[in-house]
């Protein structure tokens, strides 16, 4: 679950996001929630390259699911990983 | 967590992408734990080329099982209502591809 964990504190900051698809899609958005399987809510998403791919003009609010995803970038600044890491050192001391 | 997104984008109408890089839009009347889900008014976007603008395809009442969902997407009507769909040209949208 650290992952999970990484991207709940995230969405607590409202970080945003770029998400890369398995189907070559990019997508950039304010991450707002995360659950078990890596699915996440995006709010306020661009498309990465809007012109050639105008499949979600009208969308703001997007569900990705988990299994669809490739990688994940994001600014290093301004994410706290001191906390991240603390998370992550709890969670892997509870197993 | 999803069924929260969920709960909120019931009865709207949603943008549907596949993993078999089909697009749906229709309106979500059901959906469950697994993410499958049922669209009344689906009508499926084909995109064929940059040269020919998208078509859409009456599906009906269509229902996706979830583990073909790549992602969904509700629409904003207010946005929606301004787009003239006959200028959008696109490339199909590629597969996902499963290793």
């Amino acid at each position: 679950m650290v992952f999970a964990t990484f991207f709940q504190v995230l969405s607590e900051n409202n970080a945003r996001i770029t998400i890369h698809l398995k189907n070559d899609l990019a997508i950039e958005g304010n991450i707002q929630s995360v659950d078990e399987y890596l699915n996440i809510v995006l709010s306020e998403i661009d498309v990465v390259n809007n012109e050639e791919n105008p499949y979600l003009l009208s969308v703001k609010k997007l569900l990705i699911r988990g299994n669809t995803i490739s990688h994940i970038s994001m600014p290093d600044h301004g994410i706290d990983t001191d906390t991240i890491q603390e998370l992550a050192m709890k969670d892997m001391e509870r197993k | 967590m999803a069924t929260d997104f969920f709960q909120d984008i019931m009865n709207d109408v949603v943008n549907v992408i596949t993993n078999d890089g089909r697009n749906f839009v229709g309106t979500l009347i059901s959906y469950d734990q697994k993410m499958n889900i049922i669209l009344t008014d689906c009508n499926e976007r084909v995109y064929e080329s940059k040269d020919v603008p998208v078509e859409a395809v009456k599906m009906n009442l269509y229902s996706i099982r979830g583990d073909n969902i790549a992602t969904i997407g509700k629409i904003e009507m207010d946005i929606e209502e301004d787009i003239d769909y006959n200028q959008v040209k696109a490339e199909p949208i590629n597969p996902t591809h499963i290793f």
